[in-house]
């Protein structure tokens, strides 16, 4: 393994922005604890993958470039989502076919990495639980399972926490229903998909949910909260860095 | 304009993007995990047979006829189809005659169907025939009828007995075709036949007997 | 076409099936089955990718030369015996069968599993011709019984439960007791459609692979009923889409081999069934005649696009839909196309056109479960993403080539400004920090109901602040560290 990067960029995506900021904060100690320099552009908003995967390829474009723009230089892209992860690596080259961005955005896609495939892969990290034993299950999403392949990262950091005990849950690679705009556009669909992910979630008796995606979150968490469960899903930085957090680094 | 013309401008029209044909390299998963040892290769065979429901005996060149006479006996057929003429013919037509228990009366497909459809269709429990090979990978028996062999007799008759040697098992299908050169000149009609009918159309049970055979017999020569 | 029903509303539909406890049950339990009989077939991971990649390249191989290999399959045929139509449109083809029909002097048709029969229409045709097509599938004889369509392409009648199929036996079979036992049901199946081969002069089957190099008709089943469609009758009629052609007879065995296992789970079907000519002079049985129909029916539009080309690899095994999870909460029906599921999602807007199926390719969360398990790749998700550009893309579209039919069937200028707008706001940093900041600062005031979204959750809760907040006083305090 060639030697870590000293600087990287951060990618928060716009849900993690708007709902749930603790984990790019959490992403960034993380980081930093292993002596990395994390660099978040204030111009970043989104990967643009809402209007990509609705058609609309122009407007995708646009908010596609705004990104490549406030990202410049060579440092690793670290972002905190398989999805816009996996737009970002594997849709950004063929959004710019045959334009004149096209070598950017190739040069762009190959700086792209998935928080818990950095960890893993670049960085080599080792955790040390400090937390109470717990009770998980993980919620891979659909593009970080199969077009990021980074099911096995976010699993590598989790077996690394010796009070955390992951169990397994009923048709556990089966999408949560989110879909972005199709949970607006087919809701009692995504209603029936997201009433299964959480029935067989609840039924796993765990106490909590870890996922590398907030946009399942979002889905899964408000349909927990709608059936009045207890149980909630958490990002995977949060729940990393809350339970190794040593104690001199809360003071 | 025909269809014909209209179908074949529409798709000469389009962009044409030349894809190479696969290599030998590339068949070859087709092949290689479907290669076996002699033991293996019958043990598959059966195997695979016995799982979906065929009887399977093992017999020599010497005792299948009296096997098919113990079972023409137990299973109370009421008349045995055979080929026209067939290697099978002899031995069959023998053994019945020194037969001393009763056995079910022989018949031979040697007229066209139209002559005897309805005997075939309503009157004929079981009907015997030899086969063309055999295939290891998938427990298949190939079927290339002929006129003494006609296809409709491992089809109708509720009971299909099939005399395979272990000598004509093969590994597997690409393996077969390819050393047989199937392409040089295919039959009418080739069936590979795994099993007794079956269907698992209501909610998933399996049951056999759908439309074809509801028995399927294998006779397997282990000495030839 | 000329469509035999009001248009279909997928959306309603849709809905409804997913709210039937019932349905989603059976769904469930049936495509658990079928996705556990695969994954026993194939537990060599990389056996199975080779041989994906192989279904894929003999797949592509032949579409690239379809036009040529579709001419050497007929000239084979012709030289083989069999008599080869070509059809555009499903009229053409219905047409060519029923002439058939007359020729051979007969009003009926016994039929083995055809879903392009399906697609065409065909026995409402030629009801409406006062002549009568039999299902002798058991799967399809259910389903026609019940005056149903096939909710699944390779299990018709998988909606059904064997106290459905109980009661439907007993009210619309003559002299037919009660029983809920299924070998009995089959029994009485095999026993009412025993007498129709008899009798039947003309039998109507699907193809699963045609082969060029040596005109081969390949069908695969497990009933019998295919074969007996194919060799009682006098006349075999066999009917195609255009894409089904591979070129060489060794093509057949991988091409097989990804079928059956994705399909059903099993090795290979209990018949695999080669077809190269009628009967031949001397030979005691068969039918006399066989024809070949060769159907279009808009897979020429899909294969005017190399990208959509792709659509036409499909084997046809059903593992799309099998391991769909819109597919197993809403069934088959749902979807008001012959051909349900992710495959359904891709072909039918070009058998049909994009104004008759613009709700299809949004259907999805391009959750990529299809494309995992499809014997010969098809990246359905990409597929689902360019239909949906073609939806949105007004016809008169400047440097758009014009492919699909019902381009912009979903174009709307109310939506269209909306993304503009969407594009802007994301595009320019100003814009967006303002945004962002009504978000969080005006969280409260977002209507409890907010839609679509609260039918099954919460309404989402903006954070107080934004991560673009945070980092800026986070860098501050670290700043200030000394």
């Amino acid at each position: 393994m060639t030697s870590p990067p000293k600087t990287v960029y951060l990618f928060g995506t716009c849900i993690v922005d708007i709902f749930f900021p603790t984990a790019g904060i959490s992403a960034i100690k993380l980081l930093e604890r292993e002596g990395i320099e994390v660099r978040y552009p204030q111009a970043q908003s989104c990967c643009g993958q809402p209007a990509y995967s609705s058609g609309y390829l122009t407007e995708a474009r646009s908010v596609a470039m705004a990104q490549m723009m406030a990202f410049s230089g060579d440092e690793p892209i670290v972002v905190l989502s398989g999805s816009c992860a996996g737009m970002m690596k594997h849709h950004y080259p063929s959004l710019f076919d045959g334009l004149p961005q096209q070598t950017q955005a190739r040069a762009f896609a190959a700086r792209i990495y998935e928080l818990t495939e950095f960890l893993t892969k670049v960085l080599d990290i080792k955790l040390c639980d400090l937390g109470q034993p717990v009770e998980i299950a993980l919620h891979t999403s659909c593009a970080a399972r199969r077009e990021m392949g980074v099911r096995d990262t976010s699993l590598a950091l989790l077996n690394q926490l010796d009070k955390v005990v992951l169990k397994q849950h009923d048709h556990e690679a089966e999408c949560c229903g989110f879909g972005g705009t199709f949970s607006v556009r087919h809701p009692h669909i995504s209603a029936a998909m997201v009433e299964d992910k959480t029935s067989a979630l609840k039924a796993c008796g765990v106490q909590q949910v870890v996922s590398a995606d907030c946009a399942c979150l979002l889905n899964i968490n408000g349909a927990l909260e709608k059936q009045g469960a207890a149980l909630r899903g958490q990002h995977i930085a949060d729940f990393l860095w809350q339970r190794t957090q040593h104690v001199e680094a809360k003071q | 304009m025909t269809a014909k013309t209209r179908i074949l401008s529409r798709l000469r029209a389009a962009p044409s993007q030349q894809k190479a044909a696969p290599s030998a390299e590339d068949y070859a998963v087709a092949q290689q995990p479907w290669r076996f040892d002699s033991t293996e290769r019958t043990s598959r065979f059966k195997d695979l047979l016995t799982a979906v429901q065929t009887e399977i005996h093992d017999c020599t060149s010497e005792t299948w006829p009296q096997t098919l006479a113990e079972l023409a006996a137990q299973k109370g057929w009421r008349n045995l189809l055979l080929p026209e003429n067939s290697p099978l013919n002899n031995a069959i037509e023998q053994t019945w005659q020194n037969s001393v228990s009763a056995l079910p009366p022989l018949q031979h497909y040697d007229q066209a169907i139209e002559a005897w459809r309805e005997a075939l269709f309503f009157d004929t429990d079981a009907a015997i025939t030899g086969c063309h090979a055999a295939i290891a990978a998938t427990g298949s028996i190939v079927l290339w009828p002929s006129p003494s062999e006609p296809r409709l007799m491992s089809l109708v008759p509720p009971t299909h007995i099939v005399v395979v040697k272990q000598s004509q098992l093969a590994d597997n299908l690409l393996d077969l075709m390819q050393q047989q050169q199937w392409q040089q000149g295919m039959p009418t009609n080739l069936v590979l036949v795994s099993g007794p009918s079956k269907t698992s159309d209501i909610q998933r049970v399996t049951a056999y007997g759908a439309h074809g055979p509801k028995a399927l017999i294998v006779l397997f020569l282990t000495d030839c | 076409m000329s469509h035999s029903h009001p248009l279909h509303d997928f959306r309603a539909a849709s809905s409804h099936a997913a709210q039937d406890p019932t349905q989603r049950h059976n769904t469930r339990a049936a495509m658990d089955f079928l996705m556990q009989r695969r994954a026993a077939q194939f537990p060599d991971a990389d056996e199975l990718s080779r041989l994906r990649d192989l279904g894929q390249r003999i797949r592509q191989r032949a579409l690239s030369r379809l036009p040529l290999l579709l001419e050497q399959l007929e000239a084979r045929c012709v030289a083989n015996g069999i008599q080869v139509h070509w059809a555009d449109t499903p009229a053409e083809a219905c047409e060519i069968v029923a002439g058939l029909m007359r020729q051979a002097n007969s009003q009926e048709i016994i039929k083995g599993k055809s879903m392009v029969s399906e697609e065409i229409e065909l026995n409402h045709f030629l009801e409406a011709q006062g002549m009568t097509a039999l299902e002798s599938d058991m799967g399809e004889f259910i389903v026609q019984l019940a005056h149903e369509k096939p909710s699944h392409i390779i299990m018709p009648a998988i909606h059904k439960t064997k106290v459905d199929i109980a009661h439907l036996f007993h009210d619309e079979l003559p002299r037919t007791p009660y029983t809920e036992d299924v070998d009995e049901l089959i029994q009485i199946g095999r026993h009412a459609l025993r007498q129709r081969f008899f009798t039947a002069k003309v039998g109507l089957s699907g193809v699963n692979v045609a082969v060029a190099e040596t005109g081969t008709l390949v069908l695969v089943e497990n009933e019998g009923n295919g074969r007996l469609t194919t060799s009682a009758p006098e006349m075999h009629i066999a009917i195609t889409g255009i894409e089904k052609v591979v070129e060489k007879l060794e093509d057949v065995p991988p091409i097989l081999s990804l079928l059956t296992r994705s399909a059903t789970g099993q090795p290979i079907t209990t018949y695999v069934n080669m077809i190269s000519s009628p009967r031949k002079a001397g030979e005691k049985d068969g039918p006399q005649q066989v024809h070949l129909v060769l159907l279009d029916n808009g897979r020429s539009q899909a294969y005017a696009d190399l990208q959509l080309r792709e659509t036409l690899q499909c084997i046809r095994c059903g593992a799309c839909m099998n391991h769909c999870p819109v597919y197993t909460r809403i069934g088959g029906h749902a979807y008001g196309t012959t051909y349900p599921g992710p495959i359904g999602k891709i072909i039918s807007p070009h058998l049909l056109g994009l104004d008759d199926t613009k709700d299809l390719p949004s259907a999805s969360t391009l959750c990529g479960a299809c494309s995992e398990v499809c014997p010969v790749r098809i990246p359905i998700p990409e597929l689902l993403l360019r239909l949906r550009q073609e939806s949105v893309t007004p016809e008169n579209e400047p440097n758009h080539p014009h492919t699909v039919r019902g381009q912009g069937a979903k174009y709307r200028a109310t939506e269209k400004w909306l993304w503009r707008s969407w594009a802007r706001i994301y595009s320019q940093p100003v814009l967006y920090r303002a945004s962002r900041f009504a978000a969080t600062r005006l969280r409260g005031l977002l209507p409890h109901d907010v839609g679509a979204w609260t039918i099954a959750r919460a309404k989402p809760q903006p954070a107080a602040k934004s991560l673009h907040e945070l980092v800026a006083e986070y860098q501050a305090t670290q700043g200030n560290q000394p």
